[in-house]
């Protein structure tokens, strides 16, 4: 699939890392690992009375996973994978239980008067550190699959009924862990040292990191995915110094030092993704404009083209008007002179023949051979057409519903019949791109007939006035203020051309279906 | 219906009329649909052409291209003028515009037609064009 991989090139989440990224995600963690064995030996040392800095890092964790959560929700916007959905979801969920568990945790917030369970805190750091490593493993195996998420009326709807499940959670999660203290299992034996049950929190964790690095490694795809490997390598170094190089009690400079460690690295992954964000938008940006400035230019050399043929047609048009009217006044003399008159006639053909030759010339000057027809799959042909908008369709956020049946054998002109697909289809995303209150939706159905094929494209855009409906075919007729008003016009006179039909109806309720038929060969006739 | 008649006490079928046109069947087309009107022709592939032409006294009309390389119609027209040959003059294109119009009548142009020629427009603007001269019609029709 090279073809998938080259679209989206602007995301983070299908943009391929560099060699640079490589080498910045190979040294944040060679440096995290230093750092690490520089701190091992001093791991267990205890620094009592360090709970005030609690809230501070807290604080830092929360507003680090918080950014990075909104990072991704808006990714999600764009990319619209549940993969991405579910990403975002683990970082809002971790955040969120960094506010319950530094207000729980023993002698932070005595003056206020929250002395809660033993084990509440230990509980929700439970909760907060698994379901992140979940969220994790979820991403990297659903990230491949294209499941785009097309339940969902909008993004912005996804984002905030996800943001609202999220927080429900953390307070039901919290006031269940505060009410219900005495019935959790004892993950502590005091507000310092774990019980023996703790162990297993860590050793899942270990266990879901490094399944989740695992599969990173082997499918590495984007730039995301390598800053999510260094951020699970964090996190291993992190759990290594705080669960087992600092004995797992609390306070400890291991302890700390996983903690601060984590914290800075998830700092560092943060303004990487923030500044490649910001990297990738200025070059999507460029790519605009210079694809503008192309289609500026283009349109310019267009409209120079078209005038060019129009005059080379008009000038033996208008002699052959001029010369049939010379030969009307030989015949209506008194005595018609028909020598006179025939002349004139042989200057019509003669001026007849200079226009054919003008668009002759005008052929052969785009070098394809339109008549050149092969047998061919509509369906295959439609699908080829739907991959190469589908980057254009996503970034416009419409989806795209086929319905194509089996296979349909017609003999075309391929890349014409490509041409008018993908003139339906651009129409049908034009037309809905105004439609805010409503998810915008392009249905492509197909299928045969009685020695015909049917293809519909239908949008639910606001439609075609009906005063308008029968001037659409029309050649420079447009209801875009950009439109050249050229493209119906075209996909008829081809349509035509190849013994088919092409019309517009409504879609009820909303929108306009365009219809499309060909005549259909034997299936057998399709060139393997 | 052919017109069939004086002008200013001279046949039409004697009223010489120059056609300027650079495109060879525009100019053949145009000078057929003149004889057939019943007039005189005389063809000149560019304006630099008729300027030079020995028989240029003599035309009483001249219907010109607009668009032309070298020398275009309306700058034959002032050429002309500017020299002292008024002859009538009749400006045909292919893409006229109307802010033209009122602009080249009031130079002198006595009319301002669109390709393809129309036989019966052309027809009364040669004839009116001549019948309001007060150039070479009457001069001309002596020496005749």
């Amino acid at each position: 699939m090279i073809e998938a991989q080259g679209q989206h090139p602007f995301l983070l989440s299908t943009a391929l890392p560099n060699r640079s990224q490589r080498r910045l995600a190979v040294g944040i963690v060679a440096a995290l690992m230093a750092a690490m064995l520089l701190s091992a030996p001093f791991a267990r040392l205890d620094l009592p009375g360090t709970e005030i800095l609690i809230p501070a890092y807290a604080a830092a964790a929360l507003l680090i996973e918080l950014l990075t959560s909104a990072l991704l929700f808006a990714l999600f916007s764009i990319d619209r994978s549940r993969a991405i959905l579910i990403l975002a979801t683990g970082y809002l969920l971790s955040g969120l239980l960094t506010i319950p568990w530094a207000l729980s945790f023993p002698g932070v917030f005595t003056t206020l008067g929250l002395e809660p369970n033993l084990q509440t805190t230990a509980g929700i750091a439970a909760a907060r550190r698994l379901g992140f490593a979940l969220s994790i493993l979820a991403f990297t195996l659903m990230k491949d699959k294209k499941n785009w998420d097309q339940s969902w009326k909008s993004s912005g709807h996804a984002i905030v009924g996800w943001i609202a499940l999220v927080a429900t959670l953390t307070s039901v999660l919290t006031l269940a862990l505060v009410l219900r203290a005495e019935n959790l299992p004892a993950f502590m034996l005091n507000t310092r040292e774990v019980a023996p049950l703790w162990h297993v929190v860590p050793a899942a964790s270990v266990g879901i990191y490094l399944t989740s690095l695992a599969v990173l490694w082997t499918r590495l795809r984007s730039t995301l995915d390598l800053w999510l490997m260094v951020v699970l390598g964090t996190l291993l170094i992190e759990i290594l110094l705080i669960s087992y190089l600092g004995g797992a009690t609390r306070l400890s400079v291991g302890w700390w030092a996983g903690r601060l460690f984590g914290l800075a690295s998830a700092s560092v992954v943060l303004l990487v993704l923030l500044s490649e964000t910001t990297a990738l938008h200025a070059q999507l940006v460029r790519s605009i404009r210079s694809e503008r400035l192309a289609r500026e230019s283009r349109l310019t050399a267009m409209e120079a083209l078209s005038a060019s043929i129009a005059h080379e047609i008009n000038q033996p048009l208008a002699s052959m008007v001029t010369n049939a009217s010379a030969g009307l006044r030989w015949l209506d003399n008194d005595v018609p002179r028909v020598g006179e008159a025939r002349s004139a006639l042989e200057r019509v053909v003669r001026d007849g023949h200079r226009a054919r030759d003008v668009v002759n010339g005008i052929r052969n000057l785009f070098g394809t051979d339109t008549r050149e027809r092969v047998p061919i799959d509509l369906n295959r042909l439609i699908e080829g057409v739907l991959l190469r908008a589908e980057e254009e369709t996503r970034l416009r956020r419409v989806s795209i519903q086929t319905h194509l049946e089996g296979a349909l054998p017609v003999t075309v002109n391929p890349m014409q019949m490509e041409q008018v697909i993908l003139n339906l289809i651009a129409n049908a995303v034009d037309a809905l791109s105004s439609v805010t209150d409503r998810p915008r939706i392009i249905k492509v159905r197909s299928r045969s007939g009685e020695g015909e094929v049917l293809v519909t494209v239908e949008d639910n855009g606001l439609g075609i006035a009906s005063d308008l409906r029968h001037r659409i075919f029309d050649p420079f007729f447009s209801t875009k203020p950009e439109g050249m008003g050229m493209g119906l016009m075209f996909s008829r006179s081809i349509i035509e051309d190849h013994g088919g039909r092409l019309w517009v109806a409504d879609n009820i309720p909303h929108g306009a279906v365009f219809h499309l038929t060909l005549p259909c060969n034997a299936v057998s006739d399709i060139r393997r | 219906m052919i017109f069939r008649g004086f002008v200013r006490g001279q046949r039409v079928g004697d009223l010489l009329i120059a056609i300027v046109d650079d495109d060879e069947s525009a100019r053949d087309a145009t000078v057929d649909l003149v004889k057939a009107l019943g007039f005189a022709a005389a063809e000149f592939d560019s304006a630099a052409t008729l300027l030079g032409s020995e028989d240029l006294h003599k035309m009483d009309c001249l219907i010109t291209d607009v668009r032309m390389p070298g020398m275009g119609g309306f700058e034959l027209h002032r050429e002309l003028a500017a020299s002292g040959f008024t002859i009538p003059t009749i400006l045909m294109t292919a893409y006229p515009e109307d802010r033209i119009r009122p602009q080249a009548l009031g130079e002198g142009i006595k009319c301002y037609i669109a390709k393809p020629l129309e036989a019966d427009e052309l027809l009364s603007c040669i004839l009116s064009a001549v019948d309001h001269s007060e150039g070479p019609v009457g001069k001309g029709s002596q020496g005749r």
